[in-house]
């Protein structure tokens, strides 16, 4: 245990609970019995961070297999941070509270666009250099993974590699690797351990590929500029999750965080096929876990870590073939121990509402729906495969069963998006107040809408399409509040310029990277809270570096385009992105592929797996009759 | 049947709050599998007490908390199971029965004892003469934030009851610690105007009846 963290510097931050490392389930593996050492690190604070399922199962994973260790590290916050900086002290791990440079491998997830200058002051604090080119024997290898990985390549030149796709088997080979990298006495020839580490499947090494632009600005193509080199790699998939590793004694933590409940991941994937859908591509394709299997772990999960909440997590819960058996046999099973069932994300429909009433226990005061757009036309361009009916018939559901207040989810900015959608929203929310009136009289009832705006992502159908600009997203905006006043309605919204910065980094080329430098050096990080958010360190990074943000965010691309992540392979096929990209264009909805049509999205056959579905389409209980 | 367990919370474990050990007891009550009563109505509860916060950083060799069962359980069970329960720097030092409807430990407590140990040299004599003449003051005004963050003066002095080196030369302290008013350890070393780093610790906290002050432990005996 080293002597970086005192007494004196806890009694100086704010929640000093988020430092100690000595959460219950915390693993502390002894450091020299175990060769290969990495440090996980989630780039937002502990809150944040100890919310991610990923960690938690990447933590087990590792931990349990013998010769490697994995801690954890997550960002200061801004008062330990000042402390840090001011005493000279390196950022450090919890478990051993050692810094970050004494690991092997220094791992970082991507879960969000924002968190990439919270990353270089994360690297700044190690006293690593932020470059991998500037990094040389003796350092740690800088590893990224998650669904930012999907486009890596605005941060490309920050990594030594990174891990394409699910983790649990890859992450431990790469460890078990680096540990007998150090005992032939290859640790520190980097270009050796890159290169090993490139022929892992999944494993992509940046600066083993070189970009060419063409004179318009576009990549004219990403090739491997060594021998032995896949011209794509591919990402891992696990193809049975019963067969998978997953954490029954996760880390309690001391601190409320956000998601502070049992994780029980039901499945990965999802079928939808909502065609803005990010997570939905890139996590084909869906694997169910066994009924059994999840009614063990929750027993695990309860006898081990005492949470009072079981939460069904996954991309959409609801779809999950056997939900209503399993949720309503662990909320039986556990009512006498004061622990209860929630459900993260309700489909729109009825049936997520009577399966929500009949298991949660613990009553949340508002239900969530996600409509996503406004009207019928354009639920169809983006393939929400949803009618108002459907909206109607779940919130009638809710307001019937007690709740009071609904909560609705909106994107604005959507592909063929125009005025009529945008009152289409504010018409909704109406209709929905009126019925709460009429179905819970004398209440009060509230609609509460919500809207994002719309970031073309990497492996969408919308991969081609221009945001938005800053100024029409805030019209928009303003256009939805004015039509959204009066008692019972509330309307919020996020920061259109925050949308922006997330859109070019999204689909941003190596090229940005100086940007993300420039803007971490004004002052840029921790920029997920709106709090710490700094538009102004952008706009100065983008003209100091000459990068035209417009270029990346608004640009209408050509459909031959070469895009900076063709070199990675997620399983979707381009011609299956383009496909949906007419049928979105002309309102035709894609059937979800449970329904035993295949999309012809190219995963399977691609991947060499299957959908794994338990008890199928026929098993699952229709809407309305639960 | 209702217990009252008496613990301690020593090293790096002060850095948890009075609400993160709340959360902390609930879910090492469940893991331990002990039948907490829960409390009826619309969300439902564990029926939990605790004694009066203590301050972040501080350590104590003796809090308290009281835990209503739904089925009987041997104390010396209930303090197997839930000690294998916590991490190091959590301790259980004691599980009584106590009676159903004997009054909530915030309703009993009204004192708290403190022990200051030095992390520097200190000069006992000097010590001494500021204890002695703090003593013989009739008025302490400390000011210490008021709820709208602006400073407020306050008289600490009725709430010294004891102060004394005790042993030499750490610092003894018997402060009034009730709802209808508390004294910080720290109100009093800035009173004392001493500036020395040290390490503040809880040792005991107690119910006056007259002249003698009760640990809870001991009012239902």
């Amino acid at each position: 245990m080293s002597h970086l963290v005192t007494d004196e510097l806890l009694k100086q931050v704010s929640k000093p609970a988020r430092y100690l490392g000595t959460e219950w389930n915390a693993v502390h593996k002894d450091w020299d019995e175990n060769p290969a050492h990495m440090v996980f690190i989630y780039p937002d604070l502990y809150e944040v961070g100890m919310s991610h399922l990923g960690l938690a199962i990447l933590y087990g994973a590792v931990n349990e297999q013998p010769g490697m260790l994995l801690e954890r590290a997550f960002a200061p916050a801004p008062d330990m941070e000042d402390l840090l900086r001011e005493k000279g002290i390196p950022l450090f791990s919890l478990e051993s509270h050692r810094p970050l440079t004494d690991f092997d491998v220094v791992g970082f997830t991507l879960q969000y666009e924002m968190s990439y200058t919270t990353i270089l002051n994360i690297l700044d604090l190690a006293g690593l250099p932020l470059l991998a080119a500037e990094r040389g024997p003796g350092h740690p290898l800088v590893v990224g993974g998650g669904p930012g990985v999907a486009n890596p390549e605005p941060v490309a030149p920050f990594f030594d590699c990174f891990l394409l796709g699910d983790g649990e088997e890859a992450l431990p080979e790469l460890l078990a690797l680096m540990g007998r990298l150090k005992k032939e006495g290859w640790a520190h020839d980097r270009r050796e351990v890159l290169a090993r580490i490139a022929a892992l499947p999944g494993f992509y090494v940046p600066s083993f590929y070189d970009v060419t632009y063409n004179t318009d600005g576009t990549v004219a193509a990403v090739v491997p500029n060594r021998d032995g080199i896949p011209a794509r790699v591919t990402k891992r998939v696990l193809p049975d999750l019963d067969a998978a590793y997953f954490p029954t004694r996760p880390i309690v933590p001391f601190l409320e965080v956000i998601h502070d409940r049992i994780m029980l991941e039901v499945m990965r994937g999802c079928t939808h096929g909502c065609r803005f859908c990010q997570a939905g591509a890139i996590y084909r394709p869906v694997r169910e876990r066994d009924l059994a299997v999840l009614l063990g772990q929750a027993e695990e999960l309860v006898r081990h870590t005492g949470h009072e909440e079981i939460s069904l997590t996954s991309l959409s819960t609801a779809d999950y073939s056997r939900v209503e058996e399993l949720a309503r046999t662990l909320a039986a099973a556990y009512e006498d121990r004061g622990v209860s069932v929630s459900l993260p994300s309700l489909r729109v429909d009825a049936f997520s509402v009577r399966l929500a009433e009949a298991v949660q226990r613990v009553r949340k005061s508002s239900l969530t729906f996600a409509p996503e757009a406004g009207s019928q036309r354009l639920r169809d361009v983006i393939n929400k495969g949803v009618t108002e009916d459907d909206i109607l018939t779940a919130t009638a559901e809710a307001f019937q069963a007690g709740w009071q207040a609904i909560k609705l989810y909106f994107m604005l900015g959507l592909p063929t998006e125009g005025e009529e959608d945008l009152l289409g929203i504010a018409g909704l929310a109406r209709r929905i107040l009126h019925q709460g009136r009429e179905l819970a009289p004398g209440k009060k009832p509230t609609v509460t809408v919500s809207v994002s705006s719309f970031v073309p992502k990497a492996w969408t159908a919308f991969q081609w399409e221009p945001q938005d600009v800053v100024k029409v997203l805030q019209e928009k905006q303003q256009l939805l509040r004015s039509h959204l006043k009066g008692p019972g309605l509330r309307f919020s919204w996020h920061d259109a310029r925050v949308s922006f910065i997330e859109a070019v980094l999204a689909r941003g080329d190596r090229r940005l990277a100086a940007a993300i430098m420039a803007a971490w050096r004004r002052g840029a990080r921790l920029e997920g809270w709106s709090e710490y958010f700094r538009y102004d360190c952008w706009e100065e990074a983008f003209e100091e570096t000459g990068l035209d943000p417009a270029f990346y965010a608004h640009r209408q691309r050509q459909e031959g385009e070469v895009f900076p992540w063709d070199h990675l392979d997620f399983g979707v096929v381009k011609g299956f992105l383009l496909r949906e990209r007419h049928r979105a264009r002309a309102g035709e909805l894609t059937a979800d592929c449970r329904s035993g049509r295949c999309t012809g999205c190219g995963v399977c056959p691609d991947l060499g797996v299957d959908l794994r579905l338990k008890g199928g389409p026929v098993d699952r209980a229709p809407a309305g009759e639960v | 049947m209702r217990l009252r367990v008496k613990y301690s919370k020593t090293g790096r474990m002060a850095f948890l709050g009075h609400l993160e050990m709340l959360r902390f007891w609930q879910r090492a009550l469940r893991r331990a599998g002990l039948p907490v009563a829960m409390s009826h109505g619309f969300n439902p509860h564990p029926r939990l007490a605790f004694g009066p916060a203590l301050a972040l950083g501080i350590e104590s060799l003796a809090e308290y908390l009281d835990v209503e069962l739904a089925a009987d359980w041997e104390p010396d069970r209930v303090r197997e199971e839930l000690q294998a329960q916590l991490p190091p720097g959590l301790a259980i030092l004691l599980v009584q029965v106590i009676p159903a409807g004997a009054p909530a430990l915030t309703a009993v407590i009204d004192t708290a004892a403190y022990r200051v140990s030095w992390l520097a040299a200190v000069d006992s004599g000097l010590l001494q003469q500021r204890v002695g003449s703090l003593l013989a003051r009739t008025e302490v005004p400390v000011s210490r934030p008021g709820k709208d963050g602006r400073p407020r003066v306050k008289d600490i002095r009725p709430g010294v009851l004891e102060l004394a080196l005790d042993p030499p030369p750490d610092l003894a302290m018997l402060l009034q610690c009730s709802p209808a008013g508390s004294i910080r350890p720290e109100e009093v070393l800035q009173a004392l105007d001493w500036e020395v780093p040290g390490r503040i610790t809880r040792t005991g906290l107690f119910a006056r009846r007259g002249d003698e002050f009760l640990a809870p432990e001991e009012l239902n005996s």
